[in-house]
């Protein structure tokens, strides 16, 4: 009998490993011969391709059990790094180190956020989820002769909320795809849909699972080789985790420090981590990082993975390890932030605009070919003239911290440039932020195909369909979905940090309360539960709707109708707007519960009424 | 003699999934939460740095690993007690 693949793990992980390590080595010998850096590159974006059609054959199944849940052969140590491999996005991978720059307790929350979302995960979901036979979440918290609006219900949330998810990663992938593979975005956008469509549809979560547990190790050299050699370089110490609190937020703090003596900058603009956020205050950063938290819990995409372990206590376990695993990058992260200020600081900061050409060409060459990395006086100049014109002064100024910004969405994909390191460590990191991408985006779209095909053809159309119907259909469904997902990343232009607080806010108002009150507090009637995860979601969809197209909404005949609603869509933001659609979905759950207990007491109390004689 | 009995009384505690589940993750909350805040934590140095960052990037991760890792260990073995309750 063949051994089931996920039982290959060990060997698969080191078989890749060592194939990227090689190529990272052959990279460099190329390199050292001469060979144009638009080659490698390649050769890196060929290697990553080439793990996802391995992973799609070695994983690929005909049938369904092993589709939607690998056959239960799973381990917690790999199945561990699966789920932190899926969870490291472009949001965290690329963003989060730009949003440590530019802000501070903002980016706090998103950090906080995650890592307690993952604890909560392995506390309240893991084991519950392996227990239920059902593939979806629907099946967890409807019974199978349920409410059918509710299975619609939940199918809608987990649909809406992949997509949006799957905008951010897409549209991010344009971001890399010109600056370093020279691909346009919409080739990048079909290679990425046709690579991982081939992956999950040949073998489905049991590729899935194999594709992310060999990103894993890829994510972590990809991220950690270039900031080890940058925490080394500056402090002499190459564990980033700790060395930049050591070496590189002391000499920040002193030119701060110097810089607000001088009047140069304001304390707003000072690099400090716990500084008051940009846009959160108290209530914004607390409702923020629990919707994040909670939306990471509740993630579809991610709890699909328990499924694959055998038993309850392994799916608990593979979230501990998962947790871990997570930790050892995201701690990682503001060090990058860190480490690009103090570069900022003692190359930029003071130095003559005439001497800019000399001293710090390398800006220019950084903000070649339309790139945004980094402006003077507001301009991504590619030369000193352009600098001079754009600062309208003579050579002789100096330039000071608010002439310098640098852009946070290109922080991270820049930070192995702006420290001078050799250019395969940034060959490095756009393969880690590839990787990133397309980790995340696999799973979202097969979650998002199963949960069409169990919870929508077979609950609500054909619920006696056979086993290879449906399998036919979830592969139909992933081509569907993923046409529909390159198509609007290409067609719409939306908000990637708008997208990601949107779907996140949709998680908490309706996954996390309906699967909390169904897991745990099992005496609530699922048919309360839906109407009041119904009420939940449409406030916070509504209250999303405003903040994002403005409170001035064309109507049919022309006019514009005014919906200015200052208290919500000036003062909540989108992160914020999920918890409270959580807490109105929780107080309508026990409302609910409360009115229909009093009525069958108050039924019963007619009954015993009725049958006592006159 | 007080840690001996808190050590029993803990070993012998046998709280309900539910009850463990919502005491865990509101104990996992308070710590995301930057509680050296509230006391001042910008003040307190470690290695010349302010105790925050250490709190934030070190302290707070590894403790909620640690909480976690203890508390899916505590739910397994209170599976276990129950199985082996059913089964007698």
């Amino acid at each position: 009998m063949q051994k089931p693949p996920l039982n290959s793990s060990a060997s698969l992980l080191l078989m890749y490993s060592v194939i990227f390590l090689l190529c990272i080595l052959f990279g460099a010998l190329l390199k050292q011969i001469g060979v144009p850096g638009n080659f490698i590159n390649l050769l890196m974006f060929a290697l990553v391709v080439g793990g996802y059609i391995f992973s799609g054959l070695f994983g690929k199944t005909m049938l369904l059990p092993v589709f939607q849940n690998a056959g239960r052969t799973g381990r917690p140590f790999y199945t561990g790094q699966a789920i932190a491999a899926g969870m490291i996005s472009s949001s965290l991978f690329i963003f989060l180190a730009g949003d440590f720059y530019s802000t501070g307790t903002d980016a706090l929350t998103i950090f906080s956020g995650f890592i307690l979302g993952l604890a909560l995960m392995a506390i309240l979901f893991a084991a519950p989820v392996n227990r239920s036979q059902s593939p979806t979440l629907a099946g967890l918290i409807i019974p199978n002769d349920g409410l059918k609006l509710g299975r619609l219900l939940i199918l809608v949330i987990v649909v809406i909320t992949a997509i949006l998810l799957l905008h951010v990663q897409l549209s991010t992938i344009g971001l890399i795809s010109k600056m370093f593979f020279n691909i346009s975005h919409q080739v990048a956008v079909i290679i990425t849909a046709v690579t991982i469509g081939f992956c999950i549809i040949l073998g489905g979560l049991q590729s899935l699972s194999i594709s992310r547990m060999i990103a894993y190790p890829i994510l972590i050299i990809a991220f950690l080789a270039p900031l080890v050699w940058i925490a080394y370089q500056i402090t002499g110490n190459p564990l980033p985790q700790l060395s930049f609190g050591i070496g590189a937020l002391q000499a920040i703090s002193e030119v701060d420090q110097e810089l607000l003596n001088a009047g140069l900058v304001e304390q707003s603009d000072v690099f400090d981590l716990t500084r008051e956020g940009l846009n959160y205050d108290v209530f914004n950063h607390f409702s923020a990082l629990l919707c994040i938290a909670f939306g990471t819990a509740a993630m579809p995409h991610l709890l699909q993975h328990m499924r694959v372990l055998p038993k309850a206590h392994s799916a608990r376990r593979t979230s501990v390890w998962a947790l871990g695993f997570l930790l050892i990058l995201i701690t990682a992260i503001p060090a990058v932030a860190a480490f690009v200020k103090l570069d900022i600081y003692t190359s930029l900061l003071g130095l003559q605009l005439s001497q800019l050409g000399q001293e710090a060409s390398w800006l220019f060459e950084l903000n070649q070919n339309g790139a945004s990395i980094i402006s003077i006086c507001g301009t991504y100049v590619t030369s000193a003239s352009q600098a001079l014109a754009a600062c309208g002064v003579s050579g002789e100024y100096f330039l000071s911290s608010k002439d310098i910004t640098v852009n946070p969405d290109m922080l991270l994909l820049s930070s192995g440039v702006l420290n001078e390191l050799p250019d395969l460590m940034t060959t490095l990191l756009a393969t880690g932020a590839l990787i990133a991408i397309w980790s995340t985006a696999d799973g979202l779209i097969l979650v998002s195909a199963n949960t069409i095909t169990e919870d929508g053809y077979r609950a609500l159309v054909r619920p006696k369909s056979p086993t290879g119907i449906r399998l036919f259909m979830s592969r139909f469904f992933i081509i569907v979905l993923i046409s529909i997902s390159a198509y609007l990343s290409l067609s719409i232009e939306l908000d990637a940090r708008f997208a990601f607080a949107a779907s996140f806010a949709l998680l908490t108002a309706g996954l996390f309360p309906a699967l909390v009150c169904r897991i745990w507090l099992k005496q609530i009637d699922h048919r309360d539960v839906m109407i009041a995860v119904f009420l939940g979601i449409t406030l916070t969809a509504c209250m999303l709707w405003l903040s994002y197209y403005g409170t001035d909404v064309a109507a049919l005949n022309g006019n514009e109708i005014n919906f200015h609603l200052p208290l919500i869509t000036d003062k909540i933001q989108p992160l914020s707007m999920g918890f409270i659609g959580m807490l109105v979905s929780f107080i309508s759950t026990f409302a609910l519960t409360k009115v229909q207990h009093m009525r069958s007491q108050q039924k019963e109390h007619n009954k015993v009424k009725s049958d006592v004689p006159a | 003699m007080i840690f001996y009995r808190l050590k029993t009384t803990l070993r012998n505690y046998s709280p309900s999934p539910a009850k463990l589940a919502s005491v865990i993750s509101l104990a996992l909350i308070l710590l995301s939460w930057p509680l050296p805040i509230f006391f001042n934590g910008m003040q307190m140095q470690f290695f010349g740095i302010p105790f925050i960052y250490f709190y934030i990037i070190l302290v707070s991760p590894l403790l909620i690993l640690l909480i976690t890792s203890w508390a899916v260990n505590f739910a397994d073995k209170l599976d276990r007690n129950q199985l082996e309750t059913e089964n007698e």
